[in-house]
């Protein structure tokens, strides 16, 4: 009999992120169930993590390649703090993502990004990837295995002007912070109503509690918001099946 | 990002005119023409005609025979009321043959009948489906109840279970009491009951998201309407094989309104 | 009739019409359809008085909820009741059309059906298309030869519509969640509550424990001479959030055309004096 090999490098461990950016502030949200094919790995898994001061990414995708991708850009960033003596900012950061990825065009992390942060100007933005690196500056995005489910209702919501109006239209969004995480919420709720891979705890974070409170429990949706005072995160329960 | 065959997914703007790919190639649109027509979705089946003669390369996984003309339909259940909706495109896949494309037809006053998938099955089936409601007219002398055609529709569809009918039937209805029916199925006729919404077509997952955000229960007919168009219109928006406006029935139990809605036209 | 009665069709069966059609369309490279599947956790066990059967309501299509409250308990005769796992309009399907048969029986025979009369319909219809009609199935009831338990399964097996009599079963993708609750906790015996209660628990492993079950759990209690359809017995995954605030459209709809057909009132005619009989 001929042997075939079927094994595949990559899995997805589904999971869904979504990243609003205000005027002075950025949620980042991600659902924390990690699955294979009709499997739970685990409930309580954070998707999002934090890279610099300012800037926070959220990936969905193969989780291994996510850790991996993490640990590089981590150590860039660690190297960057060493040359500069200061943080990266965000859309730095964005672009050292960006090449990251690209670094790999042939053969590519599987992670699906939305990176979330402040600018230097202390606005809120987010970036929106491709597993190979192709991004843009957007005013929300959404990524992973719920996203077209999502990607609707924040277009309903949030519409932006397109981005080829010139000059350049401001692409953040006028809901204030409290408004843009009832959204979030809503988004997740919707999303786990329909979409196998998507539950759990969602946590949300603000940068200004050096601790950050993990709830052990599971399937929930973790948010973590930027804003001047700092960065800080909290949780909402999901569905559980 | 897939940008042949991949239907959603974004389109990147690097610099003012140029649009990025994922596999890194950049297309240069023609700065010219006003840019209300620069949207994503055109760029996207711009650059799928510009890379077609890479397909050598570009192996795509093959497309679902119910993505070949394209469509969305969406009903939703509100007070004493219902709502059914579509799209009006008809394409070939990513060309478009017609924007006034009928996917919704009309059983009886209060009877509908959307159905998404292969164009021409649709039509087959829909001439199929009147024959058998003159048929139970002559007989019984009356309409037939949503629930009986969803049966009928159901049974139509698994008798060929080995051969099927390339489309996905929603039904919306009212019932005894002017009580709102709704349903849909998949290709071979398994019935899908639901009480506040259900979607069909190659727009689904979107209007599964947009329509689970916005339903409320018990809504009037003005607002049915609104909260279905806006349902529809954001979710044919992210779907490259559907959109061209829309077209909304809204049926109580004493009237019918037939709205045709304005859309973005890429 | 023959060949007049074109495409009304009198007698039941398959129609093969559009197979070498669709056949031509997917060596074309079109690929044919997705059907509807039921993911499903379904489970039934055998207790001191009867038969409880269990289901959770999720159906499928990929990675998509298409129901997020199904029913995948099915009425064979007023004595038994099957799940069904697999192709949702093929379970449908076969349980409708056994449930008619045994009706039909009923008919003819003045008696209560026997659950070994519904097991023989569903396992010869289901050999007899070789696999393709893809269904299991857990068929539970109570006659006048005591309370029965079979699974009826092409999915696995290899002769499509082979068959097993059990004390306890399981079937569908969330099987394996709930065998693990049987297999610890099952013995012979069972009170009543006690078997609900252990029913409710195999499904709701699956509903949590895998991702092809979910929402809520349906139990049918089956006795002699009495059946107790719980329909959603326990709903263990409400919406988690609903803003009290609503949201509202920043632009309205832009409508072209409108146009509107008022309904005519349907008028009751009774003719005569005392109204026709039907």
């Amino acid at each position: 009999m001929k042997q075939q090999a079927n094994w595949s490098p990559y899995d997805n461990n589904g999971g869904t992120c979504v990243a609003i950016a205000g005027a002075d502030y950025c949620v980042v949200a991600s659902d924390t169930r990690m699955s294979t094919g009709y499997s739970i790995l685990t409930r309580d898994y954070s998707k999002i993590c934090q890279l610099a001061e300012k800037s926070v990414m959220a990936s969905s995708g193969f989780q291994a390649d996510v850790r991996a991708l993490q640990k590089v850009l981590a150590a860039r960033h660690a190297i960057y703090q060493h040359q500069h003596n200061k943080q990266m900012s965000c859309p730095a950061m964005a672009q050292l993502l960006s090449n990251t990825l690209y670094y790999k065009r042939f053969f590519p992390y599987y992670a699906f990004n939305v990176l979330g942060g402040l600018d230097s100007e202390g606005k809120g933005c987010v970036f929106t990837y491709d597993a190979v690196g192709s991004y843009e500056r957007v005013g929300y995005s959404s990524q992973g295995s719920g996203s077209t489910l999502i990607m609707p209702f924040l277009d309903n919501q949030l519409k932006s002007p397109s981005p080829l109006l010139l000059p350049a239209q401001d692409a953040v969004t006028p809901l204030s912070e409290s408004e843009a995480i009832d959204l979030v919420k809503t988004c997740f709720a919707s999303a786990t109503e329909r979409d196998i891979y998507t539950a759990a705890k969602y946590p949300y974070f603000t940068l200004f509690s050096e601790h950050v409170r993990h709830v052990l429990q599971g399937d929930k949706l973790e948010i973590v918001v930027l804003n001047v005072s700092g960065i800080r995160r909290e949780y909402m329960e999901l569905r559980k099946d | 990002m897939n940008v042949g065959p991949g239907r959603q997914g974004p389109v990147h703007k690097t610099r003012p005119g140029y649009f990025c790919f994922g596999n890194g190639i950049l297309l240069k649109l023609d700065l010219e023409s006003p840019p209300s027509q620069h949207s994503p979705k055109t760029a996207l089946r711009f650059a799928y005609s510009s890379l077609s003669s890479r397909s050598k390369f570009q192996q795509s996984p093959p497309m679902s025979i119910f993505e070949y003309n394209g469509s969305a339909v969406v009903a939703m259940v509100g007070k004493n009321c219902f709502a059914i909706a579509s799209d009006r495109r008809l394409g070939v896949q990513l060309q478009t043959i017609a924007t006034d494309f009928q996917k919704i037809y009309r059983v009886h006053d209060k009877l509908f009948i959307g159905l998404s998938g292969l164009a021409t099955d649709a039509q087959t089936l829909y001439q199929r489906l009147v024959f058998r409601h003159k048929l139970y007219e002559l007989r019984e002398e009356r309409n037939m109840k949503p629930e009986t055609f969803a049966s009928l529709v159901s049974a139509l569809l698994y008798e060929k279970r080995f051969g099927p009918y390339f489309c996905q039937p929603v039904i919306a209805g009212l019932g005894d009491e002017n009580k709102p029916f709704i349903c849909t199925m998949d290709s071979i006729g398994a019935k899908e009951l639901a009480k506040d919404f259900v979607v069909s077509g190659t727009a689904s997952e979107s209007l599964y998201g947009a329509c689970e955000a916005m339903f409320k229960p018990d809504m009037e007919p003005e607002e049915l309407f609104e909260t279905i168009s806006q349902a529809l219109l954001s979710s044919v928006d992210r779907d490259c094989l559907s959109g061209w406006g829309g077209h909304v029935y809204v049926v109580t139990p004493t009237e019918v309104t037939e709205r045709i809605l304005k859309g973005r036209m890429d | 009739m023959g060949t007049a009665a074109v495409d009304v069709p009198m007698k039941g069966g398959f129609s093969f019409d559009h197979c070498r059609r669709n056949e031509m369309l997917s060596n074309k490279g079109l690929k044919p359809p997705s059907f509807l599947k039921t993911g499903t956790t379904i489970v039934g066990l055998i207790f001191q008085d009867g038969v409880i059967l269990g289901a959770d309501t999720r159906a499928t299509e990929g990675p998509i909820v298409a129901d997020k409250n199904c029913e995948k308990i099915h009425y064979m005769a007023p004595n038994i009741y099957c799940c069904g796992a697999g192709t949702a309009a093929d379970t449908e399907a076969v349980t409708d059309m056994v449930s008619s048969q045994l009706q039909l029986h009923r008919y003819h025979t003045s008696r209560e059906s026997r659950v070994v009369t519904a097991l023989s319909l569903l396992k010869s219809h289901l050999f007899s298309y070789q696999g393709h009609v893809s269904a299991a199935l857990v068929l539970g009831g109570v006659d006048v030869t005591g309370p029965h338990l079979h699974t009826v399964s092409d999915l696995y097996i290899y002769p499509h519509g082979s068959t097993d009599t059990l004390p306890f079963a399981t079937m569908g993708s969330g099987s394996l969640a709930a065998m693990a609750v049987f297999e610890s906790k099952y013995h012979e015996g069972l009170a009543r509550d006690e078997g609900i209660k252990l029913v409710t628990e195999a499904i709701c492993s699956g509903i949590f424990n895998d991702l092809g079950s979910g929402s809520n759990v349906d139990v049918c209690v089956i006795t002699k001479g009495q059946t107790e359809y719980l329909r959603n017995l326990q709903t263990p995954n409400p919406r988690t959030y609903v803003n009290e605030r609503g949201y509202s459209f920043s632009k309205k709809t832009e409508v072209l055309s409108t146009k509107i057909t008022p309904l005519k009132e349907l008028v009751e005619v009774i003719e005569g004096g005392d109204a026709m009989e039907e």
